[in-house]
């Protein structure tokens, strides 16, 4: 993917530059508002990189530009502003996610992978069912089955199986979980997703040769056909 | 707050409280100052109220004395010139005068022969000034009961010689003056009392005003000041400059909180850059250096973590949220928390039941709500024991002046001391029984401010065995 990054903190720009090269993307830095704006409408990208506070123009008045431009490339917005008003109000102005410094760079990585997806994909496309491998779900019944055995999934295990099969192959983290399934927006700080996680495996890995779902260390989880 | 008790208004109660204000006001300061004046004033008053009747009285007996001193002198006289005839015309020329005040009384002290005056009787007397009771004395009906003052002289023919005058009148004028004494210490006694209560009472509401005031900034209500009453008096003074220091108090915890938000923040910027190098290490390195950086990796995330709480107190307590409020349903709430915390709770045998239910919903920042019974009950499962249960009710609570919801946590575990449950809900305070688990104190503290935030209440109580939490939440 091609990656805008607008971040005026070198060491911090560095980590993420590396660590995104290191995944095959392809980085453009901008430690300058006006330069990053200019780059932002000029160029094309499949996902932007913005930080808040910025020399030269507001990283905030940088998504609003480039929306009121009709560019429609998901905005990430990296910064150390972390009230839920200043979420809301970076969400608002045009942004499709928000992470909150100091971050793992494994959640930046998950959350750009998946913004980067969507855009790929044709957004529009309603899906009555999600199949990876011999794992099936109906997203209408929400009816869960694998090797043709139907599986019974209490209504959280059901959300999480959802939203991972959703972004199948894209590394989700707890935090990004926590968000989607459980709808409350903070980070819980406790072990309790991987306690849901470990029931939903049980139910959907462990009584079959293959496991679909997968620990990231570091980061969060993956459900993919290896 | 919301604790007041709300038990039926009954007599005993009623007279408890009056008792109990009573006591109160005998404590107040200012009653007792008012009430020592209040005595030192009637005792100044009684002094000189004696005085003005001792120099009353004495006054109008010391003018008596004058009166039959020259009286007697006059009649003394008439005797050393005229002899004993011209005293006795004298005397009866005096009682003729119808001064019936006068007494006289003139004998032979030889054959107690009565020779002039307007006694029947001669009484036992000596030489000199003295009071005799007339009663026995006289057959005037208007001087029955009287006494009178006299002056006893002898004579040569071995004559004995009373002069003196009824005292009854100078009786009654003492009396009056008495009486009229008295009245006027009652009446001081009465509008002192008076006055004191209306002094006290009015300097007691101005600084209880002031106290209730500050009491409620002590509890947290930092915005709060004195009202002013424009009189620009003592209090009012007193009243300005508390307001005055009320005001620099609030800079300095503003300043402190900016400080305090000030580091969080610009730490959070070499915490991300550590945390960015240390995962830039880790992607190139052996695998036994790659473990010893995922600790590092986790030291630093329980450093953010702990930031985070500290931000998010601050944040809680300075009331910047109060836009996310909105209309929930309590129950709701706790299902999802319930739901949440189910496998953990039955990897441990624990058993969580939602007891006393109800539908009633409040006016609330869900996030934070969530986060708070999130912090209790992970508390709740990390202190009881395999097998423990957690009970979780939500009633609401109507009293003659308020309705509130409470919710409650109810655990099996090791519960706090009962010495401790204030202190648990400061910043990093730990007890010392649960250093060994893992967390940075701040977890209680959060929920503290939370509640405080939503005008609730938070007290730790006695489930026997175990920890009771119960929250209560205005509607």
């Amino acid at each position: 993917m091609r990656i805008l990054l607008i971040e005026d903190d070198l060491r911090v720009a560095d980590f993420i530059i590396k660590g995104l090269s290191e995944n095959n993307h392809v980085v453009d830095h901008q430690a300058d508002g006006k330069e990053g704006l200019f780059f932002a409408t000029t160029e094309s990208y499949d996902v932007m990189v913005v930080d808040r506070m910025l020399p030269g123009i507001e990283g905030l008045t940088i998504i609003r530009t480039i929306r009121a431009s009709d560019i429609n490339t998901p905005v990430i917005i990296l910064s150390a502003m972390a009230d839920v008003e200043q979420r809301v109000e970076g969400l608002q102005c045009g942004a499709d996610d928000y992470l909150v410094k100091p971050f793992a760079f494994s959640e930046l990585l998950a959350r750009i992978e998946i913004l980067g997806k969507r855009n790929n994909s044709s957004e529009t496309r309603q899906e009555t069912r999600l199949q990876l491998a011999d794992l099936k779900i109906d997203l209408l019944s929400h009816k869960v089955s694998r090797d043709h055995q139907d599986i019974n999934l209490l209504a959280t295990e059901y959300r999480l199986l959802e939203y991972l099969m959703r972004h199948a192959g894209q590394i989700v983290t707890r935090i990004m979980l926590f968000e989607h399934v459980w709808d409350y927006n903070f980070d819980p700080q406790t072990n309790v997703i991987d306690v849901h996680m470990s029931r939903l495996r049980k139910k959907v890995d462990k009584p079959f040769a293959k496991a679909l779902i997968h620990t990231v260390r570091g980061a969060g989880y993956v459900i993919k056909n290896t | 707050m919301l604790l007041k008790t709300h038990n039926p208004v009954n007599n005993e109660a009623a007279s408890l409280d009056f008792k109990q204000r009573i006591r109160k006001i005998a404590h107040n300061s200012t009653f007792r100052m008012v009430f020592l004046y209040f005595a030192l004033f009637i005792l100044s008053s009684l002094i000189l109220l004696s005085f003005i009747y001792w120099s009353t009285v004495g006054y109008i007996y010391k003018q008596l004395d004058h009166h039959i001193e020259y009286d007697m002198e006059r009649l003394q006289n008439i005797y050393n010139t005229g002899g004993k005839e011209r005293l006795i015309d004298a005397i009866e020329i005096s009682l003729k005068q119808k001064n019936y005040d006068s007494i006289y009384l003139l004998y032979n002290k030889k054959n107690k022969q009565i020779l002039a005056g307007n006694l029947n009787k001669i009484p036992y007397i000596k030489a000199g000034w003295q009071i005799i009771d007339l009663s026995a004395l006289t057959d005037d009906p208007l001087q029955q009961n009287h006494s009178a003052r006299i002056l006893v002289m002898s004579l040569p023919e071995n004559l004995i010689f009373m002069n003196g005058l009824d005292i009854e009148s100078a009786h009654q004028q003492e009396h009056m003056i008495f009486n009229s004494l008295i009245t006027g210490i009652a009446i001081i006694l009465l509008l002192g009392t008076i006055g004191g209560f209306i002094i006290s009472i009015s300097t007691i509401k101005k600084i209880n005003l002031i106290n209730d005031t500050i009491y409620q900034i002590s509890q947290g209500y930092f915005s709060l000041r004195i009202p002013s009453r424009g009189t620009d008096d003592d209090y009012d003074l007193l009243a300005k400059n508390i307001n005055e220091m009320l005001n620099q108090i609030e800079k300095l915890m503003q300043g402190m909180q900016n400080i305090s938000n000030n580091i969080a923040h610009d730490l959070r910027t070499p915490l991300t850059r550590l945390r960015g190098r240390l995962e830039v290490i880790q992607n190139d390195c052996s695998q036994a250096t790659s473990e010893g950086i995922q600790e590092a990796l986790i030291e630093t995330d329980n450093l953010l973590s702990a930031f985070n709480a500290m931000l998010r107190i601050n944040k809680v307590e300075s009331g910047a949220h109060k836009g996310h409020f909105t209309s929930i349903i309590i129950d709701d709430l706790l299902d999802d928390v319930v739901a949440f915390y189910e496998p953990l709770a039955e990897d441990k045998e624990i058993s969580i039941t939602f007891e006393v239910r109800n539908n009633t919903s409040i006016n609330a920042d869900r996030d934070m709500l969530f986060q708070a019974f999130t912090n209790l009950f992970d508390n709740a499962i990390k202190y009881t024991p395999q097998q423990g249960s957690i009970t979780v009710s939500s009633e609401l609570i109507n009293t003659t002046d308020s309705q509130y919801l409470q919710v409650s946590i109810a655990d099996t575990g090791i519960g706090i001391p009962e010495n401790e449950r204030k202190k648990v809900l400061e910043p990093f305070y730990r007890l010392e029984k649960h250093r060994d688990h893992q967390g940075n104190g701040l977890g209680l503290s959060l929920v503290a401010a939370i509640v405080k935030s939503h005008k609730g209440s938070i007290e730790f109580l006695d489930n026997d065995p175990g920890l009771r939490v119960s929250i209560q939440l205005p509607i």
